[in-house]
Order: structure tokens, then C-alpha cells, then sequence
């Protein structure tokens, strides 16, 4: 199926009043300054599963769920 | 997990399910929970939770019986306070 053209983002605004030299190194300054965006997340089919040693250990019994975390703390 | 020789509890906990494994059967029947929240007509997922919600349920009854109560409402009154005296999770 063919994707439809992505839906144009509102730009995000010029100025938010966070960006005074004393504020840029503080999460709220790094959020105001980010863009707006539409978020989606895919619906999950059935496939294989692990085992159920290796299910709590990584916990979740899907492979396809069991992904890296690594931008925690690193949103600057 | 291994099992606990030093535990000092009467049962015979090598035969039976260990801690573990109980919470390893439980878990997998938990997240299958999650799944069959937002897919609640799949039917491989519906099998599959029958199957391990059994194996969960056959595992647990072996515990319960063979080493102690997992949950209060596993104590039967009428063999006394299995709940304090029977070994803990940790000890088998």
C-alpha cells in the first residue's frame, strides 16, 4: 500500500521565553525549543515468543519488545 | 535458581517447582494480559494464554502443596498456619 504524503508540521514558535543563556542548559529550555510532532506507534502482531526464564529476565515475552533504551537522560 | 539445600524446610522442594519458576510462568501470563488488552480477538494469543495460564495454574498447585501458600487464599485453615511456618519464596 502506498504511504500518503506526511502531513505538514506547524513550524515551531520563534520564541518561548526560555532562551536566555542562563536557562539553555535546563530541560525546559531544550524542550520549548523542539518541534512539534505527530507521534504513532504500530499495532503489535502475534509471533514468537521466549521462554519463560528468558521472558522475565528481559521482561517481556516479546522479542520484537525487547529493545535497547538508551536516550534516558539524554534529551539535551 | 538453584535450590536451597541449607533451607531447613521439610518439604521435598527439589521435586517441585522452584520460586522461580513460578514467577517465570506468572509472567508470561501477565504480559500476555497486556497483549490481549489491546488484542482481545487473537486467536493465537487466546491459545497460548490457555496454555500457559494451565502450566501456571498446574505449577502453582505443586508449590502450594509441596513447599506453601503463594497467596493468602492459598491457606487452608485446616492445616494451620501454613503461612507463617511453610519456607519463603527465597529459601527454596
Amino acid at each position: 500500500m502506498a504511504c500518503a504524503a506526511p502531513m505538514q508540521a506547524a513550524p515551531a514558535p520563534a520564541a518561548c521565553g526560555c532562551e536566555t543563556p542562563s536557562e539553555q542548559t535546563s530541560r525546559e529550555a531544550c524542550l520549548c525549543n523542539m518541534s512539534l510532532a505527530m507521534s504513532y506507534v504500530l499495532m503489535q502482531g502475534w509471533a514468537q515468543t521466549y521462554e519463560p526464564a528468558v521472558a522475565l529476565s528481559r521482561g517481556t515475552i516479546f522479542p520484537e519488545l525487547d529493545l535497547p533504551f538508551l536516550a534516558a537522560g539524554r534529551i539535551c | 535458581m538453584e535450590n536451597n539445600m541449607n533451607c531447613g524446610c521439610t518439604q521435598n522442594a527439589l521435586t517441585g517447582p522452584t520460586a522461580m519458576q513460578l514467577a517465570q510462568a506468572g509472567f508470561v501470563i501477565f504480559d500476555l494480559l497486556l497483549y490481549l488488552d489491546t488484542h482481545p480477538t487473537d486467536q493465537n494469543a487466546l491459545s497460548y494464554f490457555a496454555a500457559k495460564k494451565s502450566q501456571y495454574e498446574q505449577a502453582k498447585a505443586a508449590y502450594v502443596q509441596q513447599i506453601g501458600p503463594v497467596r493468602i487464599s492459598d491457606v487452608d485453615p485446616a492445616d494451620g498456619w501454613t503461612w507463617g511456618e511453610t519456607p519463603w519464596p527465597w529459601e527454596v
